[in-house]
């Protein structure tokens, strides 16, 4: 599998771009007066995306790389959209994923499928450690 | 030192006096800061001249009292020593002014991001992304902070 220096470092040129966008999102961040703290909700966006970023920082593969990218932007947009940084976890109760031959089951590959694409690092129940 | 500020400031008002047969003005080459806001009004109720060409007039008196302020090459290289040392990445030993961020203090990418924008955030404007990864080194950080003070008409000493 021959991967390109080229796409390499111009992949890597756009997720340190990222990287730099979030963090002038949250030094401006406005929050949600009287419901949310402006100060709380962007130390929340540093934390989310230190950990995130440098979770991800070894991956080799373009294509995946690829998908995490549109994560952070994904989720960048929402944010901005709602105004909320936190992303809105999918809700899947027992019996959603049912099949006809299997009417009860929820296996943890089913709701990793599940996910939208912004949850791409929430897989399986994980939660990212806050360092 | 402060003598492209106060050149300009002048040249602009001489021509604002010719123009507008102003001629208190047309002699003069160091204006007292005191005295602007009232040569301000004078201006003002002059029909002709543009708001924007007085705002200018008092940037760069604003300018010229900045420069003492803190903007020469020794306390621009204080100021970003300060805020290197203050990020928790960098152990204060290893850190002189020519130690590679990447190689010698051993950050990766994304730390030299976060470590520009702290020094963002104390210089107050914004540094685009392709200057951004050139700079590898505090003396690098140091001689482009110069530069930009220059290009905004401050003065680096």
């Amino acid at each position: 599998m021959s991967v390109s220096a080229a796409s390499l470092s111009s992949q890597r040129q756009r997720v340190l771009s990222l990287y730099r966008q979030i963090l002038r999102l949250a030094r401006q961040w406005p929050g949600r007066p009287g419901v949310a703290d402006p100060a709380t909700e962007a130390a929340y966006i540093r934390t989310e995306a230190g950990t995130l970023f440098r979770q991800h920082k070894s991956l080799s593969d373009p294509a995946v790389i690829e998908s995490h990218i549109a994560e952070a932007e994904s989720r960048i947009n929402l944010a901005l959209h709602y105004n909320i940084p936190y992303p809105r976890m999918p809700n899947l109760p027992p019996g959603c994923l049912a099949t006809p031959g299997q009417p009860k089951r929820r296996t943890a590959r089913g709701m990793d499928d599940a996910l939208p694409a912004y949850m791409k690092s929430y897989k399986s129940g994980y939660a990212p450690k806050i360092k | 030192m402060l003598g492209i500020c106060r050149t300009k400031a002048s040249l602009t008002l001489q021509r604002l006096a010719k123009l507008n047969s102003f001629r208190a003005l047309s002699s003069f080459t160091v204006v007292p800061k005191f005295a602007l806001p009232s040569s301000n009004k004078h201006i003002s109720t002059l029909s002709g001249i543009s708001q924007h060409a007085i705002q200018r007039c008092s940037q760069w008196r604003c300018y010229a009292s900045a420069s003492s302020a803190g903007l020469s090459q020794d306390k621009i290289t204080e100021r970003v020593m300060t805020v290197i040392k203050l990020f928790e990445k960098i152990s204060a030993e290893k850190l002189t002014i020519e130690s590679h961020f990447m190689k010698e203090l051993g950050l990766d990418s994304l730390d030299h991001v976060e470590l520009l924008m702290a020094i963002e955030d104390e210089f107050g404007f914004e540094i685009p992304d392709q200057d951004a990864e050139k700079l590898n080194k505090p003396s690098d950080i140091i001689k482009y902070l110069c530069e930009k003070m220059e290009d905004r008409q401050y003065v680096c000493m």
